[in-house]
């Protein structure tokens, strides 16, 4: 052993010095700045830090950062976040495991219904001042939402519609076609399709792919011709489950999906097996390609990123836009923020947060739509930003994505449905009962 | 007799010449051909790793072989110059360099004293040892939380920062680290151990060696393949690891690389790309742990072992 | 041997011993105990959760059936390919001078972490044959593009257009193109390990049975082989073993979906999405408990090699 040490110790040394002078050679912005206390100057005494739980990356968290700054200089605090996708798994694993983080902003509500259920959460009526703020500046439906058994225990931001259908207006207008209207029909839309097909493009682009989440645009799109077929009361039953999935309102909204995803010539992607295979990003594309090998795809309003990201040259409002969903009800997605407890730093945060201000930092990084009546509309970066946060806001029915404010086991199932029906849509009672059996 | 012998010796003589003339090309052809056919996704990923995230998603990576203008620094640029990634960088070493040390120390004796001492249970508890392999880190990771939550002792290490032990604490990772690569470590020395030959022991023990001397100056040097290769995907698998470091390290302050790396992927998995650029960034230490030892994948150590 | 005073060997197993207990041990013990306890492990509901797993009553949720005969096809055919590559190339690189770089080449999937393998396979894989390597080659072969990840369909016919169309359960085309994966992953840990062991042959052995006038052939298998044999066992092994835990390869691919479960991937949805660790833990301890009849194989080998040494 002692012949070879010196001959590994000083080889291994060398190399690891090498690649961590390589490192530090390319790596000129990053400094201790944040790895430690802030060192904004500040008067206020350091209050210590909060450890959130989120699923943000890339931008998303650059923007965070931004969001939550201001409240780092000036109360000394410090954010400590972790965002992972699996943040259900995270979630459950250390709430079991008894050390939950202080704050989680999560995408569904189904684990906060769960842990208010179980008392594990603090209720917002223990931070002073923050639940008659929310109460007073966020729309009623998302108050509802964020209540647990009468009890406020959450907040929402950065929400999303999923109440759009996207297309490049360009085609729209070289081809005398008109974009729907939130008065529009089913039935408009479908004559809007055969429209399209008559001219020899594919009218629909679909993908379903999605790691760990494949068939999620699917029960997007079910949820909201369910909403507008059949209404928010309906909706709402499927929701707590006085309306069961083998319900005929529900089997409709299924059938109709199926009529979009599976009349021939219909998509762009061809076959149940190529959209089932195509990932839910690269479905959003050829609308906009050139020539454009689809004419319309309908994906949450977060697909305008994806298209600006393929497309750098890709003008808002003239290259892409949206058209609302056919019958004016809209779903939306959001995230959720709430908290484990009550400590005067984890106060203090949300606080920050929750506030218009804080959140007009993010509206003006772009890629985040606000619930807080208080920000103003004209003040997103761009006019298909502007239109998705006036369609929630002004929303004549608005209702929750339907499988995140459900979970767990239903949501999962839900999304294999979707793939599963689309490869043989002759199975759909069958599917149909099967998700009603897991609720 | 004589004859035989000689028919045999020329009948050596003419395939030994045909075996290096020709002989030798399936050989080099099997390899080649296999390490191709290995290499290719790699190739793909590398090249991607050079391309925007628009041709990456538009068009296979074989287009950009064929029109070199694609070529582009960004989703380097963009992990290495993320924030904190050097620090990342430093606290990955900071978590795998221990964990592989302990691991090769505590599973080397244990190995040791399951192939050369006898001792009641001996074989039992080896089989218990080996079938613990089996379970999942996923689900050790609740109690194991539970506990690191009751003893953390908080605190400020200099240096390299964290608790002292416990959540949050370096400390509290190289431990269970070492744990979970026990089980292997301990199969696969137990195995070189055991085939090392009896007299070797005997004559040490007959000279006067302790257990301890025995183990260092004998055992250890000629398992060195054994170890190395032990060394080699411990570093490896401690390198890669991201689930523990979240779970049980829950400082973004103390992140070893690959969380650093997952958070570059927004929500929706937008900015997949630098992934490409990260995978091969990430890639370098553990192969060059790999090269590094190579020279210890050497024959012959037994040789001449014994009859000294 | 010789006389050591009886807590010696104890001594140098205490840590190891300690370790293991605390960060393995009692979690499975814990497991156990809540594989016979309800989603929120506060009721006793004896083989309830077992008996799930038997009547698969929600298939499309959690396919219990579809899992344990994905399990099956892993263990058999991933081993089997991982341990006989890496056999071959173990003992065809140590004949060449380019040996480093040969195994290097093998090996560095193994350096990518499974995210990014993930990234590259799904491009491997991608329908769009301009995007899609594999397919790709089938375009220019005139062929259809196949949907690898998602066609449950009989192997054969992505290649061939012979019948069987549909093949029993776990022999489908994506597990097939998973477990492709997988072995192109793993085979650099066969090699390695099995290279490690040919090492510890000595030379002197195969040369002098070269000069007796042994053909390759007869030296491999009357010397390397047998010779290897312990590490060829201990590398199978741990390969089963691993193939048992097989999770982060397959969810972050599929996450499981068209059928392409396995029981870690099942025993993560019920346990930390489903929340119900009670079936989650049944999940878990028959997983666990797959390792059993592989302890029971190696008794018997273990009472052999006792004799021999």
């Amino acid at each position: 052993m002692t012949r070879y040490s010196s001959r590994i110790f000083p080889f291994l040394l060398l190399l690891l010095a090498g690649v961590a002078l390589t490192f530090a050679a390319c790596n000129d912005d990053d400094d201790g700045g944040d790895d430690g206390p802030t060192d904004a100057p500040t008067d206020a005494p350091d209050i210590g830090s909060v450890d959130v739980l989120g699923i943000w990356g890339d931008d998303e968290l650059t923007s965070f950062e931004a969001l939550v700054k201001p409240w780092e200089d000036s109360t000394g605090g410090d954010l400590s976040f972790l965002g992972t996708r699996d943040i259900t798994a995270q979630l459950t694993t250390r709430v079991e495991g008894n050390n939950p983080p202080d704050v989680a902003i999560p995408a569904e509500i189904g684990l906060f219904q769960d842990f208010a259920a179980e008392g594990l959460l603090a209720p917002l009526s223990e931070c002073p001042g923050l639940e008659a703020k929310i109460t007073a500046n966020y729309p009623d439906g998302f108050v509802d939402l964020g209540t647990v058994d009468g009890t406020l225990y959450g907040f929402f931001m950065k929400a999303d519609t999923k109440g759009t259908i996207f297309y490049d207006p360009a085609y729209f207008a070289a081809n005398n076609l008109t974009p729907l209207t939130a008065d529009s029909s089913f039935a408009d839309l479908i004559a809007l399709s055969d429209e399209i097909l008559a001219l020899g493009l594919p009218p629909w682009s679909m993908g379903q792919g999605a790691n760990g989440g494949t068939g999620f645009p699917g029960t997007d799109f079910i949820q909201q011709i369910l909403l507008n077929e059949a209404g928010g009361d309906a909706y709402d039953g499927v929701i707590d489950g006085s309306v069961p999935f083998t319900d005929a309102d529900v089997k409709d909204a299924w059938e109709k999906f199926g009529q979009i995803a599976l009349t021939d010539g219909y998509t762009s992607q061809g076959s149940a097996d190529v959209i089932n295979a195509t990932n839910f990003q690269d479905g959003v594309f050829p609308p906009f390609e050139d020539p454009p090998e689809a004419a319309m795809t309908y994906m949450g309003g977060f697909a305008s990123g994806f298209i600006a990201d393929q497309f750098p040259n890709a003008v808002a409002g003239t290259d892409y836009d949206f058209f609302p969903f056919p019958g004016g009800g809209v779903t939306g997605g959001s995230n959720i923020v709430y908290a484990f407890n009550s400590d005067p730093t984890t106060c203090s945060f949300l606080d920050h947060i929750a506030s218009a201000d804080a959140q007009q930092i993010w509206v003006d990084l772009g890629g985040f739509t606000s619930v807080n009546s208080n920000v103003d509309a004209s003040s997103y970066p761009d006019v298909v930003a502007q239109a998705q946060a006036e369609q929630l806001t002004t929303a004549e029915t608005f209702r929750f994505d339907l499988d995140d404010a459900i979970g767990g086991d239903l949501q999962s199932t839900f999304f294999t449905g979707v793939t599963s029906y689309l490869a043989d849509p002759s199975t759909l009672d069958s599917i149909l009962a099967d998700i009603e059996a897991v609720r | 007799m004589a004859a035989q012998r000689i028919s045999a010796q020329h009948r050596g003589r003419l395939s030994d010449t045909l075996r290096k003339t020709f002989g030798r090309i399936p050989l080099h052809f099997v390899i080649l051909a296999t390490c191709l056919a290995w290499s290719i996704p790699t190739i793909a990923l590398l090249v991607s790793s050079f391309r925007d995230p628009s041709a990456i998603a538009g068009s296979g990576w074989w287009n950009a072989l064929l029109d070199p203008t694609q070529w582009t620094l960004t989703n380097y640029d963009n992990v290495l110059n993320a924030r904190g990634m050097t620090d990342a960088f430093i606290n990955s070493l900071i978590i795998t360099i221990p964990s592989t040390l302990f691991v090769i120390l505590i599973g080397a004796f244990a190995a040791y004293a399951f192939a050369w001492m006898k001792f009641p249970f001996r074989n039992v508890i080896f089989l218990i040892v080996v079938a613990l392999l089996v379970v999942p880190v996923q689900m050790t990771l609740i109690p194991i939380l539970r506990l690191y939550t009751i003893v953390t002792i908080e605190g400020s290490i200099p240096i390299i920062g964290g608790n002292v032990f416990g959540v949050g604490s370096y400390s509290g990772l190289w431990i269970a680290h070492t744990a979970y690569g026990l089980p292997f470590a301990i199969f696969l020395l137990r195995n070189f151990f055991g085939g090392l030959p009896r007299e070797l022991f005997e004559s040490a023990h007959l000279d006067g060696a302790s257990d301890l001397t025995v183990f260092f100056k004998i055992v250890l040097p000629l398992s060195v393949p054994a170890i190395a290769a032990l060394a080699i995907f411990q570093f490896l698998w401690v390198w890669q690891d991201l689930l523990v470091a979240l779970v049980l390290l829950g400082d973004p302050d103390l992140a070893p690389m690959t969380l650093q790396i997952n958070s570059l992927v927004s929500s929706f998995g937008s900015n997949y790309q630098v992934l490409t650029a990260a995978a091969f960034l990430s890639m370098i230490v553990p192969l060059g742990i790999f090269f590094a030892l190579q020279r210890y994948f050497v024959e012959g150590i037994l040789a001449g072992s014994v009859k000294g | 041997m010789i006389g050591r005073a009886w807590w010696i060997p104890w001594l140098w197993l205490a840590p190891t011993l300690a370790l293991l207990g605390v960060f393995l041990v009692y979690p499975s013990v814990d497991t156990v105990r809540r594989s016979f306890l309800d989603e929120r492990s506060d009721n006793f509901v004896g083989l309830d959760n077992y008996q799930f797993i038997i009547d698969n009553p929600t298939p499309l949720s959690l396919d219990t059936h579809a899992a344990l005969l994905n399990n099956l096809l892993w263990l058999t055919m991933f081993t089997a390919v991982c341990v006989g590559l890496g056999l071959l190339m173990a003992i065809l690189t140590a004949r060449v001078r380019y040996e480093a770089a040969a195994k290097a080449a093998i090996f560095v999937p193994m350096a990518i972490s499974f995210v990014a393998v993930s990234v590259i396979w799904r491009f491997m894989y991608d329908i769009q044959t301009d995007v899609g390597t594999v397919n790709a080659v089938f375009a220019e072969l005139g062929k259809d593009p196949v949907a690898w990840l998602i066609s449950t369909e009989a192997p054969q016919k992505a290649f061939l257009d012979v019948p069987p169309n549909d093949t029993p359960s776990p022999f489908q085309v994506n597990n097939f193109a998973l477990i492709a994966v997988g072995v192109w992953n793993w085979t650099g840990f066969t090699l390695v390990i099995l290279s490690a062991g040919l090492k510890s042959i000595s030379k002197d052995l195969m040369e002098a049975a070269r000069v007796d006038g042994a053909g390759e052939w007869q030296i491999f298998r009357r010397i390397t082989l047998p010779l290897m044999l312990p590490t060829i066992i201990v590398v199978t092994t741990t390969l089963v073993i691993q193939t048992l835990k097989t999770f982060d390869l397959v969810w972050v691919m599929t996450g499981g979906a068209f059928k392409t479960d396995v029981v870690a991937t099942l025993f993560f949805k019920a346990a930390f999405i489903n929340r119900d660790f009670g079936v989650g833990a049944a999940l878990a301890v028959v997983l666990m408990a797959f390792v059993v009849p592989i302890m029971l194989i190696s008794i018997r080998r273990f009472q052999v090699q006792e004799e021999i040494r």
